[in-house]
Parts: C-alpha cells; sequence; structure tokens
C-alpha cells in the first residue's frame, strides 16, 4: 500500500501543538516585554480554528437540508453526519471521539480530527486539510466527501460559497470495456479482469461456488470472445450490465487483488477447505480476517533528505530500499500484512506517517533511519524508542483525565484531547521497549556492530503511534566504513534479516503471540 | 528594672542581630544552601567560570569551563553562552553544536521558566537536517548549556529563524520546550 496525495497537505497535530506551545507564550507574555521573534510566533494564523461557522444548503437527492459548514482559512469543512444521513452510508464514531468510519457498500473509509490522511481499504490517500471537530460533530472537506461518494457512490459536488449552496449530483453511467484472461499454474487458477481505469466497484465473495464484482455507477462492456474454461477451477464468467460473475468449482475458494497500469482485478482460484457444518437451526456466525499488520515507515523522501554522506548517499534512498527488502522478508515468514507509508520517493509529513499506523490498527510501527554524527568516527547501530521527558506535563495532564474518568466527547475537539492522542504512545512504552531491546539484541549479534543500545529520545514520528512504536538507526552515514558497508547489498540485507528475526522473537504482553494472524467475530 | 529583665533584653537584641545578620548574608548572596550537582539547576560560577557542553565524536556531551562576563540579566547571559557554544570548543576533539552562520536572534525567559531562543541563520533558512545524534547532540548542548548557567530556566523551547518548528532538524520534537538531559553528559 502505498500513501496517494489528493490535493495538498497539512498538519493539524503540528499546528496544535505549536498553539499549545503558543499558549504557554502568551501567558507568559503577561509578565514583561516580548521579543520580536516570540511575537512574531504568536501571530501566525490559527488555521484550526473557524472563521465562522454558517449553514448552508445540502442539494441532492431531490431534497434540499441544512448542513453545518466551518469556514477555515483553507476552505470549507461540512458536517459528515449530515452528509451520511442525506447521502447514505453507516457513519460509526470510536470510543474517544476521534476514530470516524463510513461504510458505503462494503466499502470502509476509516479518518478522524487532526489526520489529513484517510484509509480506504488498503490505500491511503491525503487530504488537502484535515477534518475538525466541534460542538456540531466531525466536520470534513469536500474532498473527502467526493472520495466517499464518487468513488462508490458515484455522485459529484459541487460547492457555491456566495449562495451557501453545496450541490450533488449523480453522474451520468459510462461505458466500461473490459477484457479477460485466465491461466491455470500450479495448481492455482488466476483470472484477470482489465479495464481502461479503476472502476467503482466491490466483491462479493459471501456465496460459496461464487464470486461476484458489483460496478458500481458504470454499464460493463463484455469482452467479445472469452478464454476457454476447461480446465481449472473457474467454471463460467457471466456478464451482466453492472456485474462479473464467477463460478467456481466445487469446494474452490477465491482471493482477488488488485494491480495498476493498466488496472486489473485479479482473482486467484484454489481448492479450499469445506466449508465446516454449521450448528442446526444456527446460522454460521459471520467471521471477517483479522490480518495482523506491521507499518514499516522509511524516514524522510522527497524533499526531506535526511542525512547524506560526504560522498552523497542519502538517508532517504537506503531507508526506503531497507524498507522494502524487510517488508519481503517479513511477508515470508509472518502471516501478516506489511505495509509501507512510502513506497516512493515522496513527502510524508512526521504525524501522518503514525496516523497510518493508527489506521490501520497495526500491532507494530517501526521508523527505519541511518545516523549521522560530528566527526566521522561513531558507528553502529541504535535503537529508539520514546521518551517522556519533554512532555511530563502533557503526560500528567493524560494521566489525570484517565484519574477522574473525564469523557473526551463532551467536547470532542478539546485541546485535551488532542492531547490525549497525540500522546498514544505513552500508552506502550513497556512494549515499545521490548521491541526496541529484541531489535538491537539481534543487530548487535548478526552484524558484530558495535552496540550503541537501546535510548529513548523525544522523536515526532513516534509521538502518536498508538502501537508499540521504534526506530531504528542502522549505522552513519558520517562513517566512510559504514557507509561503504550500507551501499551493500548483502550488508541491506542481514540488516533486514535481523530486524524480521526480532519481529518473529516479538511478543506482546502475556505471552499471547499478536502476529500470529487469526479470526475475530464482526 | 532587675537583673533578670536585663539578661532577658540583651539576649532578645542578640538574636535579633543575629537574624538580621543571616538575613542579609542571603540577600546578597554571600551565603547559600548546597545545591545538588545537576544540569538543569543553576550551579554556582567557578571563579566566575560557567559550564558548557559541547558535543564529542562519542555521541556524548563533553563539559569545557569557560570564563564569560556572567553579569547583566538572563537574556545577555543566554546570549553570551550561545556564541561561545556557536565560537567552538577550546577542546580538541569536540565540535561546535551549530553552523558558525547562526546568531541569537532574540531571548525571551517567561515567568514558568521556559526560555524561548531564537537562533538565526541567513545561510541556512532552516536547521542543517542531519543524523538523529547530530540533531539530539546540537539541541541538548544548547539546553544543557542554557539550563545549567541561567537561573530560573527550567527548559528551552528553541525557534529557528523566528519560527517554532515541529522538529529541530528532522527529527526531535521542538513544538515544546525541552528540559536538560544529564544522560548525555560524558562521565569521564
Amino acid at each position: 500500500m502505498t500513501a496517494r496525495t489528493v490535493g495538498a497537505r497539512g498538519g493539524i497535530l503540528r499546528r496544535v501543538k505549536r498553539r499549545l506551545s503558543l499558549l504557554v507564550t502568551a501567558l507568559a507574555m503577561m509578565a514583561g516585554p516580548v521579543p520580536e521573534a516570540v511575537r512574531a510566533a504568536t501571530e501566525k494564523p490559527q488555521e484550526r480554528v473557524a472563521l465562522y461557522t454558517t449553514t448552508a444548503v445540502l442539494d441532492g437527492n431531490g431534497r434540499q437540508t441544512p448542513i453545518s459548514v466551518a469556514m477555515m482559512a483553507r476552505g470549507p469543512l461540512f458536517s459528515i453526519r449530515t452528509a451520511v444521513e442525506q447521502l447514505g452510508g453507516t457513519l460509526r464514531v470510536g470510543p474517544l471521539g476521534q476514530s470516524h468510519a463510513v461504510e458505503l457498500d462494503g466499502t470502509e473509509f476509516l479518518f478522524g480530527p487532526g489526520s489529513s490522511a484517510i484509509t480506504v481499504g488498503q490505500e491511503i490517500l491525503e487530504l488537502p486539510q484535515e477534518p475538525v471537530g466541534g460542538p456540531l460533530g466531525l466536520h470534513v472537506p469536500l474532498e473527502l466527501l467526493e472520495a466517499i461518494y464518487s468513488e462508490v457512490g458515484g455522485l459529484r459536488f459541487i460547492w457555491s460559497p456566495g449562495e451557501r449552496r453545496l450541490v450533488v449530483t449523480r453522474a451520468g453511467a459510462e461505458s466500461l470495456p473490459v477484457t479477460v484472461d485466465v491461466v491455470h499454474l500450479k495448481g492455482v487458477s488466476t483470472l484477470v479482469l482489465q479495464f481502461p481505469r479503476r472502476p467503482r466497484h466491490r466483491v462479493d465473495s459471501t456465496f460459496p461456488g461464487r464470486a461476484i464484482v458489483h460496478i458500481l455507477g458504470d454499464r460493463i462492456t463484455p469482452p467479445p470472445t472469452l478464454p476457454r474454461l476447461d480446465e481449472g477451477y473457474l467454471r463460467d464468467i457471466r456478464f451482466g450490465a453492472q456485474e462479473i460473475t464467477l463460478a467456481l468449482a466445487s469446494g474452490a475458494a477465491a482471493e482477488s487483488y488488485e494491480l495498476t497500469d493498466p488496472y486489473r482485478l485479479v482473482f486467484d482460484i484454489f481448492p479450499g477447505a469445506a466449508p465446516k457444518a454449521a450448528a442446526p437451526g444456527l446460522p454460521p456466525p459471520p467471521r471477517r480476517a483479522r490480518i495482523p499488520t506491521i507499518v514499516i515507515d522509511p524516514g524522510h523522501g522527497g524533499s526531506d533528505l535526511g542525512a547524506q554522506s560526504a560522498d552523497g548517499l542519502l538517508e532517504k534512498e537506503i531507508a526506503l530500499r531497507l524498507a522494502r527488502i524487510l517488508r519481503t522478508k517479513l511477508q515470508a515468514r509472518l502471516p501478516m500484512r506489511v505495509v509501507l507509508t512510502r513506497d516512493e520517493d515522496a513527502d510524508l509529513p512526521l504525524e501522518t506517517r503514525a496516523a497510518i499506523a493508527n489506521q490501520l490498527k497495526a500491532e507494530l510501527f517501526i521508523s527505519l533511519h541511518l545516523n549521522a554524527s560530528f566527526g566521522s568516527s561513531a558507528h553502529g547501530a541504535e535503537t529508539y524508542f520514546l521518551s517522556l521527558e519533554a512532555s511530563d506535563e502533557r503526560a500528567q495532564l493524560a494521566a489525570d483525565a484517565a484519574n477522574i474518568g473525564s469523557n473526551p466527547r463532551a467536547n470532542p475537539l478539546s485541546d485535551l484531547e488532542l492531547i490525549l492522542w497525540d500522546m498514544a504512545q505513552s500508552q506502550h512504552l513497556a512494549r515499545s521497549q521490548h521491541l526496541a531491546t529484541l531489535i538491537q539484541e539481534e543487530l548487535n549479534e548478526a552484524l558484530d556492530l558495535h552496540d550503541r543500545g537501546v535510548k529513548q529520545a523525544p522523536f515526532v514520528v513516534l509521538n502518536g503511534a498508538a502501537m508499540p512504536a521504534v526506530l531504528v538507526e542502522f549505522g552513519f552515514l558520517s562513517n566512510p566504513e559504514e557507509v561503504r558497508l550500507l551501499r551493500d547489498p548483502a550488508y541491506q540485507n542481514e540488516l533486514a534479516d535481523a530486524i524480521a528475526r526480532a519481529f518473529v522473537r516479538y511478543r506482546p504482553a502475556g505471552n499471547r503471540p499478536e502476529l500470529e494472524g487469526g479470526e475475530v467475530p464482526e | 528594672m532587675t537583673r533578670h529583665h536585663g539578661i532577658f533584653f540583651v539576649a532578645v537584641f542578640v538574636l535579633i542581630g543575629m537574624l538580621a545578620t543571616v538575613a542579609w548574608l542571603y540577600r546578597t548572596g554571600r551565603f547559600s544552601a548546597p545545591r545538588p550537582e545537576s544540569i538543569g539547576e543553576p550551579k554556582e560560577p567557578v571563579d566566575g567560570a560557567v559550564r558548557l557542553y559541547f558535543p564529542g565524536a562519542d555521541g556524548r556531551l563533553h563539559e569545557e569551563l569557560r570564563a564569560l562576563d556572567a553579569s547583566g540579566g538572563s537574556v545577555e547571559l543566554t546570549e553570551r553562552l550561545v556564541a561561545s557554544l556557536i565560537a567552538g570548543p577550546d577542546t580538541e576533539g569536540l565540535f561546535a553544536p551549530l553552523p558558525a552562520s547562526t546568531t541569537v536572534g532574540s531571548v525571551f525567559l517567561a515567568s514558568d521558566g521556559t526560555l524561548y531562543l531564537d537562533l538565526m541563520s541567513t545561510e541556512h533558512p532552516v536547521p542543517p537536517v542531519s543524523g538523529s545524534q547530530r540533531e539530539i547532540l546540537a539541541a541538548y548542548s544548547v539546553i544543557n548549556s542554557v539550563c545549567g548557567n541561567v537561573p530560573g530556566v527550567r527548559g528551552v523551547a528553541l525557534l529557528w529563524n523566528g519560527e517554532q518548528r515541529t522538529t529541530f532538524a528532522g527529527n526531535l520534537d521542538t513544538t515544546r520546550p525541552l528540559g536538560p538531559n544529564r544522560r548525555l553528559v560524558s562521565s569521564g
């Protein structure tokens, strides 16, 4: 999975943090004269605060409904609750009011205040501005409504600020030609449906012996000819105006995934286990697979080069290379989903990296970096977990809130709640330290590296991770000998191997094998 | 007046005199309770010297005693301390924590003990990005030196060219004040 940008990005957490710090500054200023730089820092526009709130008209589905709008410096935000009530779908809000999920036609969109990232299935989208909470519930940018309702519901939005009217129209159905290819290799039948672009669709595999692709909005143009289906586990393909039905061989099961450039929807069909018989009179409980997730964060990226060696080796490049190798190794060893926060050379705000892991409900978060220091002699690897030294007052605030049983939902956008979210990592420090220790042990043992030990620091990228989270510095780009090693693919392979072994050894509290796949009732 | 009354008045007079003397010693700084040896607590100058903390190649901060004019208030002292750090160490093998082009823009000590320190550099619009060790040593070189020498400073909020930044140089959280870090200081 990669992070995709919908528009210009921002970082509300960064601004909230700045606002809190500047609030302290402002209070302190009452005591005496103020230097110019401090005054300038405090006079920045408060982008998180609405310029004003108003009521507009949501004009869609043949009805006109009032909708709350928060006018921000960077554009309007609309009430997600009203939008879902009028346009369809189900809105679920997490216990702290942070996690919001809209489910529409089987597709789930995860988002929340203070994060410009949306998770859609396995894809991360980036909004031009973050949703903001308030007494009237979460307000979201138009791009989020478009992501939900254009992608799945086939709706288009036109915002007229002068008239304060949000017009919703249904996009016309377009012809969608599809080509079909089938191969049967090594006991697996693979069906490839190729489209000129990614169609709005969902895959329904709830009926035994069948898999159905529902096309949303557009109309299918079937291929003139179909491949022969004499062998393998695919018995038939049928095309409707808006659905493609695959008939599977008896006992076979299908798994689907997507490929891009060109867009293809692929089904792997293989002989599956016979379904267990349900108890008489009772329908089998619906279950969904819970796939454990590790998020790997290659440090820096895009315009942020990170450290660099004297001869030009860049931290952002080696971090990405190591992340890709580690992903391959983890996927080979553990039954889990491994997600990179960035799979290309792209800018990605620090807060977004942890937000991606949070939205995927990842079990573990690891940020990969290369070090640099003064002089050229420093060498070796070190592993960090978060230090709360810099934020004792904030940690105390969180503890106080927990002790008095405060209900952050009473004011969904209170600074307190944002602080609690921002300090999510404080709940996982013991497990983070455990993971950091395992990683450091493996790096030391495998590579006979100089043991720089497990350390703590107030690193931004670890702050908001709501799961055990560590940051690994693999070596020093300021040391020519380590630069030579870090360039070597074999050495990179050994580094990734060491990390993978640490993940295999890792067990959460209570010795429950956290990283093993399982199923949980819905 | 009886003889007992006379002794009583003399004793009271002596006691008042002793209390006044102690109060004067405290007020003039000639007498103070012993302080624990830790960064973060202002230390008594050693013959007018201040303690500066410079990064070493070993990933530690190393203490250097310097004779520095300690007159003036917290602003003037901070400016002189940071200027000395930028000028670099006397000890071979240690490093200046900040680029030579850095200057102190402005300093403000808030009543909660947070010192706002605005570092300026026309050569570097943003702090030069580096590895985390270099970043940590650079930041805490300044923070430890200021907290350890300027009375009343509990933490330092670092600004760069007038901006309060998310990180100092790519990793370290500078959205809030940072207190001194003893563990980085070399014991050797």
